[in-house]
């Protein structure tokens, strides 16, 4: 049944991608499993430590602080971004030009690349010659330092804003496309009926969206759990650990410390993790049994 | 579905854009075996044998993280080489300080280093000399005494490890130290930092005027080490660490690290450093500008830092107002005590098929008598070498340079940088407990502790 299925003309399609898919991800993961098994500085030959990483890492209080940061980060990114990204983009669905100039703006953010919105993004939080603390003391008249990034309590809601702010143009890009592609055949049957638009929204939209909302919710966590590149820009996890999240943990054990076992086991451990995260959501949401959102299906 | 493939048409693109894919493919895994690009792929040039040489011509390749003056010095200096020597070419690549410390330890490893590169000695040195990744230049040394004489005595030292010598000087001799604004300290009576309990009212007094009393890029997190390397020193003398270098067991316990961050402690609470200095950025040269415009009263930060006020703040320098002192003295009999560096160095990788020619190269090139007048008098640096007083005297930095070069002259001991002399690993692990020590998410002895434990489980 498979061989039938699968002849020659179709695995010739599909090379290209399995090449990709083998030399980017499999590859690479295999590797990291072997790798996280040996003592390795990068210079010296690898030795052979068997489970010595996994256990120095798993009771290692440095990664659950790190796993507990980076759990927060998701959770709050998920919780600011995905409202947020579902009002804007059922805002911006609607046809008309003042949506369109805006929606170009709107998505700037998207078009830059993440270190240098950090660097960005560091000079404006600065706070002795920032944009922040200037418009504090020269407008606000206050007499107050804003130390956003400085601060161990204020640092890690600071990080969670910025990334909401480069990310949500992207999840509101989703939800319009996705806010389009509902039939106006029920709004109008709904229209019929006389349903205020809060009922609209709540059980038309929103249903609707159902699968734009699990997508989204995939990318944004998975996102949030492997999150490196502003954090790492803006504070290398710092002030002391208090933004040192479990991917710039990963950075730094095998690329500062040079300890590339224990950088492994921490990298295995994230992509375990991602993996099993993405298949909780798929599974507890129906998402994979695709059912058919039309109507009369 | 079969008489599909009887088409040619669908081959006729398949086939195409599959070895597109393909070629795509193996140019991304950086297995570009064909390209021929005229850029010198780095460190493969000196591995691969050159096409088309007349004679037989080693090419040499350098790896440096030099930039603006001393990189044009150098770039100069070896085409000078190149042109006298037919038979040896260098090229010199440059890359950025932070990237390059990854980058020259991961090519190391990988065994694709270039023939002469750039490190600081200490730790990561010894690091890739246990790995068997450099060569062993003591008898080249012993061979040509003029050649080892003409440097000062200490600068080898960084570069020994278990007693031979690994690489060659080829830069300033730097210090740490304090500088101040002397404006700021004649506005409110003070003396100038030079004692410890003149810092703590300096602190107080500016702090009560509402000024930063000492500015620290916390983000970079080494300049908070100066402070407890400096104060360690202070308390406690060179042997400290010297127990530490060597590895001895439980050496971090000891008193004078417990009391040198008892005092960064009793700073942080006393509101010494500038507000938000966690977040503050040394590569960026965040902190000069706080002291220019009399925002923060006191740094302490390297010596190079010198030449930055100078470029950048050529009137506050001008103006005599850039006050500098030796880090405050506590306990008289360690007063002396610099931290600093003699030298960076070159050194030749095992891997190197000529490191004959790549010593012809360093000893003709690397601080030879072009590039110590340049350095004295373009750079404002103190190169390594032996009788430059009247060289200095004349530079236009003059005053600055003859003060440091007494100093690390003076000192019984220069003490090269902690993260210096520790392997990368624990380098990284100690930064990071000092940074939390000074946000007091750690309390000393736990620093101390963690220390301890990450030395016992370091490989040897």
């Amino acid at each position: 049944m498979l061989f039938k299925r699968l002849n020659l003309k179709l695995f010739l399609l599909l090379v290209p991608a399995l090449v990709f898919f083998f030399a980017f991800i499999i590859y690479p993961v295999f590797d990291a499993v072997y790798t996280s098994f040996f003592q390795s500085d990068g210079l010296s030959k690898p030795v052979w430590v068997g489970f010595a990483n996994w256990t120095s890492e798993l009771s290692s209080p440095t990664i659950y602080h790190a796993l507990g940061l980076t759990l927060l980060v998701m959770v709050l990114s998920w919780a600011v971004q995905t409202p947020l990204s579902l009002v804007i983009g059922l805002f911006l669905s609607r046809e008309s030009r003042f949506t369109t100039v805006l929606s170009i703006f709107y998505f700037t953010p998207l078009l830059f690349s993440a270190a240098a919105l950090g660097i960005a993004w560091s000079y404006i939080l600065n706070p002795n010659f920032g944009l922040v603390q200037a418009v504090i003391t020269n407008i606000l008249h206050l007499h107050y330092v804003a130390d956003l990034l400085g601060n161990t309590h204020a640092v890690l809601f600071t990080l969670i804003v910025i990334i909401a702010w480069e990310f949500i143009p992207f999840h509101t890009l989703l939800y319009q496309s996705g806010a389009r592609a509902i039939p106006v055949s029920l709004y109008e049957a709904a229209q019929l009926d006389g349903v205020t638009s809060w009922t609209r929204l709540w059980h038309i939209t929103i249903p609707q969206l159902k699968n734009t909302i699990v997508t989204s919710s995939v990318i944004m966590l998975t996102g949030s759990l492997t999150y490196f590149d502003i954090i790492f820009v803006l504070t290398n996890g710092g002030p002391g650990d208090s933004s040192d999240v479990i991917a710039l943990e990963m950075y730094k054990t095998a690329f500062q410390q040079y300890q590339f076992g224990p950088g492994s086991t921490i990298a295995v451990t994230m992509t375990v993790f991602g993996l099993l995260l993405s298949l909780v959501l798929v599974k507890t949401t129906g998402f994979s049994r695709m059912e058919s959102q039309m109507e009369g299906a | 579905m079969e008489k599909n493939l009887k088409k040619p048409s669908f081959y006729r693109v398949l086939v195409p854009a599959l070895s597109g894919i393909l070629a795509m493919s193996a140019i991304l895994s950086g297995c570009g075996s064909a390209s021929q690009s005229s850029q010198p792929a780095s460190g493969s040039d000196s591995t691969s044998s050159s096409g088309g040489k007349t004679g037989s011509v080693s090419k040499l390749t350098l790896w440096d993280i030099q930039t603006q003056d001393s990189q044009k010095l150098i770039v100069d200096e070896t085409d000078k080489f190149n042109k006298a020597h037919s038979d040896i070419q260098v090229t010199p690549q440059w890359f950025q300080n932070d990237p390059y410390k990854d980058k020259i330890r991961i090519s190391l490893g990988a065994g694709n280093p270039p023939d002469i590169f750039y490190n600081w000695g200490g730790g990561p040195l010894a690091d890739y000399v246990k790995a068997g990744d450099v060569v062993d230049l003591t008898s080249y040394l012993n061979a040509d005494s003029a050649y080892k004489n003409k440097f000062i005595d200490s600068v080898w030292g960084p570069a020994t490890v278990d007693g031979k010598i690994y690489g060659v000087p080829t830069e300033g001799s730097a210090g740490e130290l304090l500088y101040y604004n002397k404006a700021l300290f004649k506005k409110y009576n003070l003396d100038p930092p030079t004692t410890w309990d003149n810092l703590l009212k300096a602190v107080k007094v500016l702090k009560d005027n509402g000024i930063a009393p000492i500015a620290l890029e916390g983000k970079s997190q080494w300049p908070e080490m100066i402070w407890v390397q400096y104060l360690t020193a202070r308390l406690g003398g060179t042997q400290v660490f010297d127990k530490i270098a060597k590895g001895e067991p439980g050496s971090w316990s000891d008193p004078a690290i417990l009391k040198a961050l008892q005092y960064c402690q009793q700073l942080v609470d006393m509101g010494a450093f500038q507000t938000g200095y966690t977040s503050l950025d040394a590569d960026k040269n965040e902190s000069e500008p706080l002291i220019v415009t009399g925002k923060a009263g006191m740094i302490a930060q390297g010596s190079w830092v010198y030449s930055n006020f100078q470029t950048n703040y050529p009137d506050f320098v001008k103006s005599g107002d850039l006050g500098y002192t030796a880090f405050p003295t506590i306990d008289p009999q360690y007063g002396d005590i610099a931290v600093g560096a003699p030298s960076s160095y070159y050194s030749i990788s095992s891997k190197s098929k000529n490191p004959e020619a790549a010593m012809t190269y360093l000893k003709e090139v690397s601080l030879n008598d072009d590039e110590v007048t340049a350095y004295i008098n373009k750079l404002g640096a103190i190169p390594p070498v032996k009788n430059i007083d009247d060289q200095l005297k004349a530079s236009p930095t003059a005053d600055f340079q003859i003060w440091l070069h007494g100093i690390i002259a003076k000192a019984p001991t220069v003490q090269l940088y902690w993260d210096q002399y520790l392997s990368a690993t624990l380098a990284k692990q100690l930064l990071d407990n000092i940074s939390k020590v000074f946000i007091k998410q750690e309390t000393p002895q736990q620093l101390v502790d963690n220390m301890n434990k990450n030395m016992a489980a370091a490989p040897k």
